[in-house]
């Protein structure tokens, strides 16, 4: 019977990943608006 | 705060409200990848990588072709909106290829073994990336507007000569990346629920890419702005 490979990590790292690229995206320009505004 | 000012501000923040909902959304996508998709039996968990690296990678080659294709109707028109929105949306395209180039190497990982091979799919998309953060850094070493949009157009184009040869590569070369399961000719070769995770992570990626290109939109024509009425205060 084909066993389930255990590889949960990598899977978690690509979310965690992805989930600090965006809201790290979205916050670098949510700063930027803020400057904007008080300039 | 002059009226073009007041405009940009009021876009940017339209699009950082959008870009919220879609990070909203993704969590969405997490829930709906990790509770309501089944898990596929040879590759584990890992597999679930899928549902962010094959968005991630359809949204940076669209994104990557709007950018070609606004920069040629720019060259044409010289309409200076063009080139803002060719600008703003390379850089969300550089944020989604990042995405991509991280996501697939922690998938790859675990079922090739190796982090990184050089293959036609992987080395042209790693190409296609620095070309476009090359655009990006072009656009910040050039100080005169026109003479920026123009060389910056035709990086662009070029960029977009590149995105056919990406989605073909694994047709083109022997290539160890997986073929296409949706974007081919023929019809899905995927499970219905996994299909539907994919095209729901695909549209959420859509969304975040209108919300951030609508914010960095509005923040450029804020900087136009301000350099306008720095040229004014110059010349007064």
């Amino acid at each position: 019977m084909h066993e389930t490979p255990q590889n949960a990590g990598y899977m978690i790292a690509a979310y965690v990943v992805t989930a600090v690229v965006l809201v790290g995206y979205w916050l670098r320009l949510a700063g930027k608006i803020r400057r904007g505004t008080r300039d | 705060m002059n009226a073009d000012r007041a405009r940009g501000l009021a876009i940017a923040h339209r699009g950082q409200a959008i870009a919220a909902l879609g990070l909203v959304l993704l969590a969405g996508v997490y829930v709906l990848a990790q509770g309501f998709t089944p898990m596929e039996v040879s590759q584990g968990l890992a597999q679930k990588i899928f549902y962010l690296h094959v968005p991630a990678a359809w949204t940076s080659l669209l994104v990557f072709s709007i950018v070609g294709i606004t920069s040629a109707l720019y060259l044409w028109l010289r309409d200076e909106r063009l080139d803002l929105f060719a600008a703003s949306s390379a850089e969300v395209g550089v944020v989604f290829s990042i995405i991509m180039l991280t996501t697939g190497p922690l998938w790859a990982k675990p079922i090739w073994g190796a982090w990184w091979q050089w293959d036609a799919r992987l080395t042209l998309t790693l190409f296609l990336f620095f070309l476009f953060v090359g655009y990006l850094s072009l656009r910040a070493a050039v100080p005169d507007a026109g003479e920026r949009a123009r060389y910056s157009a035709v990086v662009a184009i070029l960029g977009f000569l590149l995105v056919p040869f990406v989605h073909l590569s694994v047709y083109l070369f022997r290539t160890i990346h997986p073929m296409p399961v949706v974007l081919k000719p023929s019809a899905p070769s995927l499970p219905g629920s996994m299909l539907r995770t994919l095209l729901i992570a695909f549209a959420v990626d859509l969304v975040l890419y209108v919300g951030f290109v609508t914010a960095r939109y509005g923040l450029g024509l804020i900087a136009h702005a301000r350099a306008a009425a720095q040229e004014d205060r110059a010349d007064a």
